[in-house]
């Protein structure tokens, strides 16, 4: 039986997929029954894509891609 | 939902363009991964150095395009390139021993919270976030900037491998080749990353 110590040190991996079979059904049955782990490992999921929602979905700035583009022309018209 | 480490069609026909010059892929293939780069460059080497980092690595990559062996997806490949021309800096600057350093700072023990049994502490309250939704905790500016800051100030290993799963939704195979450490040493990173983060959001909900 897994501790509530041991759920958090391995909700990352639980959340990733990342256990064994038998971890992760020993985790779903401590999940089950612990108020507690069950609030965490939530918490954790909810961070993990709280995180996904701060990429920058923003395509850079049309003078960095312009600069940038003719600094590789020119590095490609000289190695040709 | 992380991405498949192999090459598509579509992808070959544009290295081959990329090696012959063609300014519409070129076009294609900055707007596509600068955003990208940018985020894991600033990762490693912090903000002030992340474009420099991001105008040499584009260099390495289109001189290098030639000699691609395709053993993984193009995204991955310049991620890569991203990652060594960063740490080159890093060692330039001095500074590597702190994107080497898997042990520096945050760690995920919080053993004070668990009695000797391994069972919550009964003073250890855990209850429900009032910010509990993705949505509702990125909404919240002044959320959203403590947890960009904290991000921010995590060690670059950790940082990195936050951004790259949990941002660019990457697989570990693919993590593991970026950062070229073992898969074991990025799941460590990014629970103690992962613990951070969400004890910034923790602490919000408690106020």
């Amino acid at each position: 039986m897994l501790s509530c110590k041991d759920v958090t040190h391995k909700s990352s991996d639980y959340i990733d997929n990342k256990l064994p079979l038998i971890s992760r059904w020993q985790m779903r049955l401590h999940i089950f029954m612990c108020v507690r782990c069950a609030e965490y490992i939530r918490q954790m999921r909810a961070t993990v894509a709280s995180i996904g929602l701060l990429k920058d979905r923003n395509e850079p700035a049309q003078a960095v891609i312009d600069e940038t583009v003719n600094n590789l022309l020119e590095i490609s018209k000289k190695r040709s | 939902m992380p991405t498949t480490d192999r090459q598509t069609p579509d992808e070959s026909e544009l290295i081959q363009r990329l090696i012959a010059g063609d300014e519409t892929s070129f076009r294609t293939v900055v707007r596509q991964y600068y955003p990208s780069m940018h985020a894991f460059a600033r990762a490693i080497i912090g903000e002030s150095l992340a474009e420099e980092v991001i105008q040499e690595s584009w260099v390495s990559v289109i001189r290098a395009l030639p000699d691609f062996e395709k053993r993984s997806s193009l995204k991955t490949w310049i991620l890569r390139i991203v990652s060594n021309t960063a740490k080159n800096r890093l060692r330039k600057e001095s500074r590597l021993v702190s994107f080497e350093d898997l042990g520096s700072a945050a760690d995920d023990s919080n053993d004070d919270w668990f009695d000797t049994r391994g069972h919550w502490q009964a003073s250890q309250a855990m209850n429900a976030w009032h910010h509990a939704l993705p949505e509702d905790i990125i909404g919240s500016d002044q959320l959203r900037s403590q947890i960009q800051h904290t991000l921010s100030a995590l060690p670059p290993q950790q940082q990195a491998a936050v951004v790259l799963r949990d941002m660019e939704g990457l697989g570990f195979e693919e993590i593991c080749k970026i950062l070229d450490v073992s898969e074991s040493n990025v799941r460590v990173l990014l629970h103690r990353g992962r613990c951070r983060l969400r004890a910034v959001i923790d602490a919000y909900n408690r106020t």
